[in-house]
């Protein structure tokens, strides 16, 4: 009767855990509703929102346009799959903000992830219990609830990676024609949608594979066994295949752009990937263990303590699981590393590896050691109300980028829809054009004289051949730099000479009226 | 303790999986072709995308006197402020502007005594002779996590941006020596990084400059 007590009292933890989640990440969304998209990374929210926004306009669905380079205005890089989503649910829902479109999207592939997450406990012993720690806990992350009601597809890529996990391991419980093609194109999805997202599910993919390898061939010496794997690998490798060609289409897209060209896929290659001296590096280290689980999951005391626990309490296969997943969400600082260091949003990639050992460190010990798991899960719930508080209650809450909107707002009251802005100041964040619903042809501060020259020498091919009806030029370094000083004042001077200026917060602002 | 799956369930899984993925292809594809029918710019449909009560400019700001505005006070000199930008340029030289203008300022200010974002915030301008001492309160803040990064991430540095558009009309000319002035508590603080601005006697004109152009 004591043991089944023992019993009730912990579904009844583990629902309430994962109802908190649930609450909390939905509160996080309706607080953002009837806000713009300008807390955090607002130049890259407003990079993947004013592409839905032209897709709204009728623009091309595949050449997707992000008409914040100039002419021509298809620059893709990630595959739009989410885009398209958020188009169709703001097409469906006019009543609906586009803003608001693409949080409900986002989220709703967030909570989505549930339910591969549940295909993949119930391959472990404790399965439920697993589950609904597991994903109460993740719903509780600050990180997670944060960035899920985000205008980004962070969350649609983690969905497909973490199906991809799913079915391949449904596909080792039961291997079947039908669980290789889910495994290939949720693969290939996962990857389209954001490669660097999904690099740390193939890893965690791989790993999988070479535990059912070691484990067949180990028992049968067969060849047989390593069909499985292989088949695997090739729901990977069909992946990078089909990767390739969306990449070398895009980039040829981007070879179009004068600015845009310096986005291609190679010419990022050392902005992606980093550096030798990166990997070696404190930063890296900080971010690693100092930043990243502070925002996922409070501090990285808490890490410590579960690892702690984790010696002590888990047996010898429990630990394996717990440290391979320590691994997996380690592993994708070293292959991406400059984005990691530089974006705090890319760890939604891989802290979900974090968040879930450490919840499966206290799934595990709940039947076994109930108070120590309760107190463990406190600490982590009290973790993520901290890091909350920290990191990102201001930003739900205080007014962003309010110059950025009032430009925005000037510009829709002073130019015509069909005419095209030139900015200076405003690097190439979408922040403006987006919400001005007028393309643009921004100038960063990092482009070359040539640049310059060449935009001044054939403005109209920049444009799109439509006239340019407001100039926006904030504090910049074109002006300041000996190298780029003439050819910005003659571009600025050529194109602002038929329009008058006012200020605007602290730029100037040119237009007809 | 046993996985809580079977073969026969994971492998309807599989099967279920690879279904939604095609019925959810076919409905996009479906829904592309239904719902947009053009597959050419179409710049009449309508999108819903407010611009939440932005406002298009900043309201000019009257300075008045310093000793009508604060009363006399003895301000804690601190360093912890910059006066970044004029007028769309960069406040790194002295700048001239003719009386009867708008000057636009902009720049941070952090409370570094108390570990906070200053709550009540003023630009002094003070040439020196009587009756050139004016002050004008700031009430346009903003968030600089750049700034806030930069002093350690401390998390009450919220609103430590801030933005004035400056209606010199009651100045005289002269050269006033620019200082942030913000108060926590009783206790003033005033913050110098060696801003000045040239007021002179002409009237107003619209701006002709942009960065780096004169």
């Amino acid at each position: 009767m004591k043991s089944l007590a023992a019993a009730r009292n912990g579904i009844r933890i583990e629902w309430m855990i994962f109802s908190i989640g649930l609450v909390f990440c939905l509160y996080l969304l309706a607080l953002s509703f009837g806000r713009p998209i300008l807390d955090q990374y607002s130049f890259r929210q407003t990079q993947t929102a004013i592409s839905v926004y032209w897709l709204l306009k009728g623009g091309p669905w595949v050449a997707y346009q992000t008409p914040a380079l100039g002419a021509p205005w298809s620059i893709p890089f990630e595959f739009p799959i989410y885009q398209w989503l958020v188009a169709i649910v703001a097409k469906l829902m006019p009543f609906l903000t586009l803003d608001d479109a693409g949080r409900i999207v986002s989220e709703a592939f967030f909570l989505g992830t549930l339910w591969p997450l549940w295909r993949i406990a119930s391959h472990l012993p404790n399965g439920r219990t697993q589950f609904l720690i597991g994903a109460g806990i993740l719903l509780l992350s600050p990180l997670y609830a944060f960035w899920a009601r985000s205008f980004m597809m962070e969350s649609a890529a983690v969905f497909f990676a973490a199906w991809f996990l799913a079915a391949e391991l449904d596909f080792f419980a039961s291997p079947s024609v039908s669980g290789v093609a889910e495994m290939t194109l949720t693969a290939a999805l996962a990857a389209l949608i954001k490669i660097t997202t999904f690099v740390g599910f193939s890893f965690a993919g791989g790993l999988i594979a070479v535990f059912y390898l070691l484990r067949d061939f180990g028992t049968t010496r067969s060849l047989r066994s390593l069909i499985h794997p292989a088949l695997c690998a090739f729901a990977v490798a069909a992946s990078v295949v089909v990767l390739w060609f969306w990449v070398s289409y895009s980039d040829s897209l981007k070879s179009a752009n004068l600015i845009g060209s310096l986005y291609t896929g190679k010419a990022l290659e050392a902005w992606n990937f980093g550096n030798l001296a990166q990997r070696k590096s404190l930063d890296l280290f900080k971010v690693i263990v100092l930043r990243a689980p502070g925002e996922a999951v409070g501090s990285w005391l808490v890490v410590l303590i579960f690892s702690a626990v984790a010696l002590i309490k888990l047996n010898r296969k429990q630990l394996a699981i717990y440290s391979a997943m320590l691994l997996l969400y380690a592993a994708p600082f070293f292959v991406f590393t400059n984005l990691h260091i530089v974006h705090h949003y890319y760890q939604f990639a891989n802290s979900i590896f974090l968040v879930l050992a450490l919840s499966y460190v206290a799934a595990s010990l709940i039947k076994s050691r109930p108070l120590i798991a309760l107190g463990l899960l406190a600490i982590l719930v009290g973790g993520d109300l901290y890091a909350y508080s920290k990191n990102f209650a201001n930003d739900l809450v205080l007014p962003n980028r309010q110059i950025q909107m009032m430009l925005a707002s000037d510009l829709r009251n002073t130019t015509r829809p069909d005419e095209v802005i030139v900015g200076f100041g405003l690097q190439w964040s979408s922040e403006v054009p987006y919400y001005s619903t007028r393309r643009s042809l921004l100038i960063p501060d990092y482009v070359g004289a040539n640049v310059l020259h060449a935009v001044a020498a054939d403005l109209m091919s920049h444009t799109g051949y439509q006239p340019v009806g407001g100039v926006v030029v904030c504090p910049n370094q074109l002006g300041r730099s000996p190298a780029t000083l003439g050819a910005y004042e003659n571009l600025v001077h050529m194109i602002t000479r038929d329009l008058k200026p006012h200020t605007v917060g602290t730029c100037l602002v040119y237009s007809r009226s | 303790m046993q996985p809580t799956t079977s073969s026969n369930l994971s492998r309807t899984r599989s099967r279920l999986g690879l279904a939604i993925i095609l019925l959810a292809g076919l409905s996009i594809g479906t829904l592309r072709l239904t719902l947009f029918d053009s597959f050419h710019a179409n710049d009449a449909s309508t999108v819903n995308l407010p611009l939440y009560g932005a406002k298009p400019s900043l309201p000019p700001v009257i300075p008045g006197p310093t000793a009508t505005a604060l009363g006399p006070f003895s301000p804690t000199d601190v360093r912890s402020c910059n006066i970044e930008h004029i007028n769309g340029e960069n406040f790194d030289v002295d700048k001239t502007v003719s009386a009867d203008t708008r000057v636009a300022l902009d720049g941070w200010v952090a409370d570094a005594v108390n570990r906070s974002s200053p709550s009540d915030l003023w630009i002094e301008l003070t040439a020196g002779s009587p009756g050139t001492d004016f002050v004008a309160p700031v009430h346009f803040r903003f968030q600089r996590p750049d700034v806030r990064d930069a002093l350690g991430g401390e998390r009450h540095y919220t609103l430590l941006g801030y933005m004035l558009n400056l209606d010199t009309t009651p100045m005289p000319a002269g050269r006033y020596h620019l200082l942030v002035i913000f108060r926590h508590g009783t206790t003033y603080y005033r913050c110098d990084n060696g801003r000045y601005l040239n007021v002179t006697a002409e009237h107003r004109e619209e701006p002709k400059t942009s960065m780096g152009m004169h």
